[in-house]
């Protein structure tokens, strides 16, 4: 264990993002020291891989295939892994919808399953109608409500369709925390408003999302939704699907493939 | 004498407009400097490159952007585990990544790259139960085709004694079929619909159909040999899929193995402490075997298969054989 | 509280970020405040503006009450953001499309009125304190004045008439004011126990009737320390208005309940456990029968017969504190109820808030405190009663 938070120490010293975290700013000292660093480094790397990426021409959508995905939690783990997510809060989670006679829908996601599901639901198996298991994210929504209300442009949209927070503007009032119907997003310890970013480090280098890498069934996927020939448009083409809540009228860029609508 | 007592007088007076006295214009010059003062400070503030593209600093994107990924994905693990890499890759966990069960690979690269011994930052390697279960403890809401097992049914089914084997004994995570080509390269086969895609009752495959049921195909309706012949063999408790693994590609077709790797019958059939060799035949091992039965260099490259399918599994092979039995015919 | 504690008392299904209520017992005190600046601006205009002159020995401490709550509405609003060093990008950066964002531009206008307002409305009394004082004194007051210490007929009427000038120009600032705090909630289409068109006018109306009741609460509570005849004009004025907002506010809140309960759409399913079974004491009990009925009672009592002064006291001051604490009910059970309800609309989660921590308790009380204590000292400043009325003869004969 201690050998690998020594390694982890080699690891961070020069990696460009402990220079972009607010801990990593004061460790800096003087601010204007790290805006120094801070742009030559950004340049530096904008250079090598960033400058490929034209986020004109890209359009960033999400594809949970629900048929598919079996609860085992690793998009879950390795979200955590990828973004640093705080304990207790999620960029992503599994909830699992289990229907029983008589109508009664229960839902359960513990620890957002982090660790999976170790068992089933405490419920006769036998009154037990359907069961299934539901990724979340956040929806990326094309009309995003937090956006909308984040009172000092510090929640947007970025160019390419992924809603983002801007951890250095950001004073954690929590509105956008109210206004997502899904409640993708959650406060982080260091006091700003958090969420998934659909990977952005990793989408605009090539890179799959974190989760769409880690899911062993090939129930997440992801893609530029204004490129025809993506996989993403491919697959949405020849499929039924959804959206969460459509009826908010914040247009989700992440769509279900089997949907019911008890999810929500 | 407040002011309120004058209210007849507000406004008749000449010159008394609400610059005429000196206290007014002070009062609203010292608010006016305020409020310029205030906005200027304000335009001061906006932080560099804000408005440029949207409501937001232009910037924040691209500082997301330059965070640098730590999940590594597989290829990065293959550069130096290739021969892991090469098994895991033709196998049926071929979508699995490393880091699913490894755990986040990115302190050990980056050891690996500085020129340190990677294992200063070592992958988790000793994976329990719990870390398979994962994936294939059997849960009402998993899909149906995907291989699960219960743990207790499972070790009853091969004889396991000790509940707490780990699977990896007998199942190896890089090559879990160990299948002899490709997982891609195994045929798509039509129209496989389990009873089980609608039923969850236990045993339903092997419930005689009731009256009036919608005739659905299962094996024997095409391989009606091949499954009579299974039968009478001492593996009929299991299922056809047991070997040939229905892989679901959609709800019209699936792959089907045929899978003669030794490797795959010796999940079963190899010596360990923790089988009940009373119950089921166990080999030391496959070379010893071969030692034992081979008679020269052509009978040591023969597979299990080669020998024991016959008498072991089922003699009839290949194709469709037997009647297809049609919904009339049934009645 | 503890996370397993937490954990035990979620009933059913919520979004894991969901589990923590983002917005405490400091956000509930923020409406509640901007509620009581609004309402007693009000009735200050009802006597600036309207010539109300029952409302006169009142009129001029009720909108300074308005300036002092108004400098504190902020306070909860600081010690509840994440990063309260960057408060200020809400005015750096303001959002259009943002409801909160509002608040920047609406609080500095409203503050700038009701400081003109406040400041014409004392300058004759500060002028006279100077030319009465001497020495530092006399040199505060002078500065209070901007030295500038002309006092006749001319200048009173230029006073009076920038007064009622900015009383008009307060009460739609005010309206809106408080009016966007109630559609901060409103607008939030997530959250059905909150998005209603109705929400910005029950805000304004209770921030009214929270008002009126805090006023009538500090006139009781001043004229009993000073020992001083309540003066009971202005208390049977004050009382009519309260009675009169307090029937259109309640009535307002319930019948925007009671809509979504006749419409029974999905979110009702929710809302009703929520009412039945989470707010059943802080809003069935409290807000709606204990400080709604009762004090419905009391006033109209207090307006329909002729009770004697003694008993009318009575019956108008425990209505002002029953209806003070109607509408912190009101801001707790819209505020933090909303949160309790899983968006999922399917489970609850639950809060209780700390009582030493940043957002607890004891730092919400001092916050409300100290208004109070400010308004105090405000009128050792200047006279903030008019010294033909009861309190004002009193402030005369205790000057020191």
């Amino acid at each position: 264990m201690k050998k690998r938070e020594e390694a982890r120490l080699i690891h961070d010293a020069d990696s460009i993002a402990s220079i972009t975290g607010r801990r990593a700013f004061l460790k800096a000292g003087a601010a204007g020291a790290a805006g120094i660093l801070f742009t030559f480094k950004l340049q530096d790397l904008l250079g090598k891989e960033g400058a490929a990426y034209d986020p004109k021409g890209h359009w960033w959508g999400f594809m949970v295939d629900l048929t598919k995905c079996i609860g085992c939690g690793a998009c879950v783990r390795a979200c955590k892994a990828e973004n640093n997510v705080p304990d207790g809060y999620f960029r992503t989670w599994v909830e699992r919808y289990t229907f029983l006679e008589g109508g009664d829908v229960k839902v359960d996601s513990p620890d957002g399953a982090f660790n999976g599901f170790s068992s089933d639901p405490p419920y006769d198996p036998n009154l037990i109608e359907k069961s299934f298991f539901v990724p979340k994210l956040c929806n990326h929504c094309a009309k995003a409500p937090c956006v909308q209300v984040c009172p000092v442009g510090a929640s947007y949209i970025s160019e390419d369709g992924v809603v983002l927070v801007d951890h250095k503007h950001c004073i954690g009032c929590g509105y956008c925390i109210q206004a997502c119907p899904y409640g993708s997003r959650f406060l982080s310890p260091e006091g700003y408003a958090d969420k998934c970013t659909l990977c952005y480090h990793r989408i605009t280098k090539g890179l799959d999302t974190a989760c769409v890498q880690a899911c062993p069934v090939g129930a997440r996927a992801f893609g530029n939704l204004d490129d025809p020939d993506s996989s993403i448009r491919k697959m949405l083409g020849k499929s039924r699907y959804g959206v969460l809540k459509a009826d908010l009228g914040t247009e989700p860029k992440c769509y279900y493939i089997g949907l019911d609508q008890e999810v929500r | 004498m407040s002011p309120e007592n004058n209210s007849d007088v507000g406004g008749k007076g000449p010159r008394n407009g609400i610059f005429s006295q000196a206290y007014s214009r002070r009062l609203f010059f010292i608010l006016a400097v305020l409020v310029v003062a205030g906005l200027s400070v304000r335009w001061a503030l906006v932080p560099k490159s804000f408005g440029e593209k949207g409501h937001y600093r232009a910037l924040a994107p691209l500082e997301e952007m330059a965070r640098k990924p730590l999940l590594q994905g597989k290829k990065v693990c293959a550069k130096c585990h290739a021969d892991e890499f090469t098994r895991h890759e033709k196998d049926i966990h071929v979508h699995v990544q490393c880091e699913d069960c490894h755990g986040d690979g990115s302190a050990h690269v980056k050891a690996r790259e500085a020129g340190l011994d990677p294992e200063q930052a070592p992958m988790f390697r000793e994976l329990q139960q719990a870390n398979c279960l994962a994936c294939h403890r059997r849960l009402a809401a998993r899909p149906k085709l995907f291989p699960t097992i219960d743990v207790k049914e499972h070790f009853r089914k091969v004889r396991v004694k000790d509940p707490a084997t780990r699977c990896q004994e007998c199942h190896n995570p890089h090559e879990p079929l160990a299948l002899d080509q490709r997982v891609s390269k195994a045929r798509i086969h039509p129209l496989i619909h389990p009873c089980k895609d609608c039923h969850h009752e236990k045993d339903i495959a092997k419930k005689p159909l009731p009256e009036g049921h919608v005739v659905t195909f299962t094996c024997k309706d095409c391989h009606a040999d091949i499954v009579a012949d299974f039968s009478k063999k001492p593996h009929a408790q299991f299922d056809c899929r047991t070997c040939h693994l229905f892989h679901k590609d959609s709800e019209f077709s699936g792959r089907i193995f045929k899978n003669g790797n030794p490797k795959f019958c010796l999940m079963c059939h190899l010596d360990r402490p923790f089988k009940d060799g009373d119950r089921i035949p166990l080999l030391e091992s496959f070379d010893a075997h071969l030692d034992d039965v081979a008679e020269d260099d052509g009978d040591r490259a023969k597979r299990c298969v080669d020998c024991h399918l016959d008498e072991m599994i089922h003699s009839v092979k290949g194709g469709i054989g037997g009647m297809v039995s049609t919904p009339e015919e049934s009645e | 509280m503890m996370e397993h504690e937490i954990m035990n008392q979620i009933t059913g299904f919520v979004f894991p970020n969901e589990i923590h209520v983002h917005w405490t017992v400091m956000i509930v005190m923020y409406p509640y405040i901007t509620g009581l600046v609004a309402g007693a601006f009000i009735v200050s205009s009802l006597y600036h503006l309207f010539g109300k002159e029952s409302l006169k020995p009142i009129a001029r401490f009720a909108l300074v009450s308005s300036l002092v709550f108004l400098v504190f509405a902020p306070m909860p609003l600081l010690l509840h953001l994440g990063i309260p060093e960057r408060a200020f990008n809400i005015m750096i950066t303001p959002s259009g499309t943002s409801a909160m964002a509002g608040f920047g531009i609406v609080y500095l206008t409203y503050m700038i009125i009701v400081v003109i307002e406040v400041w014409f409305s004392l300058r004759a009394d500060i002028v006279k304190r100077a030319l009465e004082s001497k020495g530092v004194k006399r040199f505060f007051y002078r500065a209070l004045a901007l030295f500038d210490l002309s006092l006749d007929d001319r200048t009173n009427a230029l006073d009076h008439k920038v007064v009622k000038f900015f009383a008009a120009l307060g009460i739609p600032v005010a309206c809106f004011l408080h009016g966007y705090v109630g559609f901060l909630f409103g607008s939030i289409k997530a959250n059905p126990w909150w998005s209603t068109p109705l929400m910005f006018i029950i805000f304004l109306l209770s921030a009214i009737v929270s008002g009126i009741a805090v006023l009538i609460f500090l006139f009781f509570v001043i004229s009993w320390v000073r020992r001083v005849t309540v003066d009971r004009d202005v208390i049977k004025t004050l009382a009519g208005f309260l009675w009169g907002f307090m029937i259109i506010d309640v009535t307002l809140e319930i019948m925007e309940v009671l809509s979504v309960a006749y419409e029974q759409t999905e979110a009702w399913q929710t809302i009703e456990i929520l009412i039945r079974d989470k707010l059943f004491v802080t809003y069935v009990v409290i807000q709606l029968l204990l400080c709604s009925l009762v004090p419905f009672l009391f006033l109209g009592v207090n307006s329909v017969l002729r009770l004697r002064a003694k008993m009318s006291n009575f019956l108008v001051f425990s209505s002002s504190v029953l209806l003070l604490i109607q509408v912190l009910a009101m801001r707790w059970n819209v505020v933090i109820g909303g949160q309790l309800m899983s968006k999922s609309f399917r489970g609850y989660t639950s809060y209780t808030p700390g009582i030493w921590e940043k957002e607890g308790l004891i730092l919400a009380f001092v916050i409300f405190t100290v208004p109070f204590l400010l308004l105090r000292m405000v009128d050792g400043i200047v006279p903030l009663f008019p010294p033909d009325s009861a309190l004002g003869r009193w402030t005369l004969e205790h000057r020191t």
